[in-house]
């Protein structure tokens, strides 16, 4: 028998480079988000507000001073608001920031942050439904019933349940407000406009003022807006042109602006993508793979029909931002007929779409069952 | 003479502190004053203090983190974690060790809260997702076998039981005494020797199975009877 010290004695090289090995490069930045984030509810208040927090609170307290309104819904025609809503106002604003991607609604308490720095940030409300902020926007909840949103930036997606009473979800972007009922909409705080999408039911975008009126969007339909949405142009199937709340003129969508809106939202539906593969999608992928190289390694291996055979490889795999396997290389590789069986399977195999795809190393492990004997 | 010894280096930081902190006179250990400093600031819930602390040494708890761990996609989530764990327990932090003494003893208490609880839950036995730039290039052949090794030696050490996993890896890469290792997982230094020694016989002999070190195990061999 080996003496076992030797055999250790070589593990030893590995023992050393693991206590030489540094760790994979960490995400910092995030790690440091997602950690204050966690640490603001158990920390007490700074003795003195940070230059950034006090630029924060300037800015909410310049969205409470912005007036806007409306809350409509449901309703079968283009109508005016009269029934204009007090804006929230920010006085509630506490240092707590959300940062992770899933967040339910019952965590949440008015004056939260909502900060979407690595990921989407998605909140449940059993009641209300699911709104998601997108990568890239931050946003505050000024009142939790009715649930009121500051969008301070980027853009926000919202499937509320059907039959809530008009008012109960609002979006305040700038000094446009956002009402809805029973509704899937977006609303996109862009720079100098406000960009509201319905794919579904009816919401109402509106300034306050003194008797500013409201526009009225039916899925499927797209407004911009000015920022105090005295202004504004509505596409719907018969397309209307809105100016402080009043019927202007129709104007058919210009095509180059449906054009740049497919592209608009194809960028939008990549930057909403993961950045990479998530464990899951890897792990199904390679599942997959496994399971089809062993029905090609079964279909050209010679057996008896008795044995059972467990290949085992190491696989190098790329995978392209659409999910698509765009190499794999084995090592030590199949057989050639099993190789080709395998490049010609695998064309449809797809690990699902990321910003920017994977590259993966893989030990598989393939096991190779008996055939039945063919009659 | 012991199956596996591990040389001290008498410049690793957390050996040499680890020795402070096993001594049995309980006194103040004096801190560099800027870190004395930040400690009790955050000790009043000042904010930029604590990251001043967590960016100082969160390197440290990476590597310790890895180290006991190894390659797993739970990586960030726990050096996070540790720092959560800091912050909740700075204020029981009686300055009786070096504070890189006690952080080290904090992130090692976090890794093996999370293996206990981990063991109720799914293992996946897969290399972590390789996120960066950096590691989605294809890695140079020694880098790569090398990546490899490591990953085998961890699967390896999963097999063991948790036990003799913790103690082995205290001991061996971490380098703490058994004394010290008795103290964190609060069983006699005996006992924690019985684990240690069948860690290195049940590793010795799972060494075979695992294709990326069988080689080095055959390599050793070879050398031991070209000396005969």
């Amino acid at each position: 028998m080996t003496d076992p010290s030797l055999e250790l004695r070589g593990v030893r090289k590995v023992v050393d480079e693991v206590k030489a090995a540094e760790p994979p490069p960490i995400r910092w930045a995030v790690l440091e988000s997602e950690l204050f984030a966690e640490l603001e509810g158990q920390l007490p208040a700074d003795p003195v507000r940070s230059p950034k927090r006090t630029h924060a609170a300037l800015l909410w307290a310049f969205a409470a001073a912005a007036i806007v309104v409306l809350g409509l819904a449901g309703q079968s025609a283009l109508k005016r608001a009269g029934n204009l809503a007090a804006p929230v106002e920010s006085s509630s604003v506490n240092d707590r920031t959300w940062t992770k991607s899933h967040v339910k609604s019952t965590e949440t308490r008015a004056g939260d942050h909502f900060v979407a720095s690595h990921s989407d940030i998605t909140i449940h409300d059993a009641r209300l439904g699911t709104w998601t902020l997108f990568l890239g926007g931050e946003a505050t909840l000024l009142k939790q019933a009715p649930l009121v949103l500051q969008l301070a930036q980027g853009e926000l997606r919202a499937e509320i349940t059907p039959g809530l009473q008009p008012d109960s979800f609002v979006v305040q972007a700038a000094q446009t407000r956002v009402a809805v009922k029973g509704t899937i909409f977006r609303v996109h705080r862009q720079p100098d406009r406000v960009h509201v999408d319905v794919e579904r039911g009816t919401v109402s975008v509106s300034s306050l003022g003194a008797g500013r009126q409201a526009f009225e969007l039916r899925a499927p339909a797209s407004g911009d807006f000015a920022l105090d949405a005295s202004t504004g142009r509505v596409w719907e199937p018969n397309p209307t042109e809105w100016v402080n709340g009043a019927r202007a003129k129709t104007a058919p969508m210009p095509a180059p602006a449906l054009a740049a809106r497919r592209v608009a939202r194809a960028n939008l539906a990549r930057e909403t993508l993961p950045t990479t593969l998530s464990l899951d999608q890897v792990g199904a992928g390679v599942d997959s793979l496994i399971r089809i190289a062993s029905t090609c390694l079964s279909e050209t291996v010679a057996s008896n029909g008795q044995l059972s055979l467990t290949f085992v490889t190491q696989a190098r795999l790329s995978v392209s931002a659409e999910g698509e396997l765009s190499e794999l290389e084995l090592t030590p590789p199949l057989l050639p007929k099993a190789s080709e069986c395998l490049r010609q399977r695998t064309r449809s195999l797809n690990f699902g779409s990321s910003q920017k795809g994977a590259e993966l190393f893989r030990r598989l492990e393939i096991e190779v069952s008996p055939r039945e004997p063919a009659h | 003479m012991p199956l596996f010894s591990v040389v001290k280096e008498p410049h690793a930081p957390a050996q040499t502190e680890l020795v402070a902190a096993g001594s049995a006179t309980l006194q103040s250990v004096a801190e560099p004053p800027e870190l004395a400093a930040l400690i009790d600031y955050c000790r009043t819930g000042d904010k930029q203090a604590f990251r001043a602390i967590f960016i100082q040494h969160r390197e440290h708890v990476a590597r310790v983190v890895y180290r006991m761990l190894g390659p797993s996609a739970d990586l960030e989530d726990l050096i996070q974690e540790v720092f959560v764990q800091v912050f909740r327990s700075l204020k029981d932090f009686k300055a009786e060790s070096k504070f890189s003494t006690w952080l080290h003893r904090v992130t090692v208490n976090v890794v093996l809260m999370h293996r206990r609880h981990a063991k109720s839950r799914p293992v996946f036995d897969v290399l972590p997702l390789l996120d960066s730039a950096d590691e989605q290039r294809p890695k140079a052949d020694e880098e790569f076998a090398r990546h490899e090794r490591i990953a085998a030696f961890y699967r390896l050490l999963n097999r063991l039981t948790e036990k003799k996993r913790t103690v082995f890896i205290l001991h061996e890469i971490e380098g703490l005494s058994p004394t010290e290792i008795a103290s964190t997982v609060n069983a006699p230094a005996l006992t924690v020797r019985t684990r240690l020694f069948y860690a290195r016989r049940e590793l010795a002999l799972l060494l075979k199975e695992e294709p990326y070190l069988a080689h080095l195990t055959a390599q050793h061999l070879d050398s031991a009877k070209e000396l005969l």
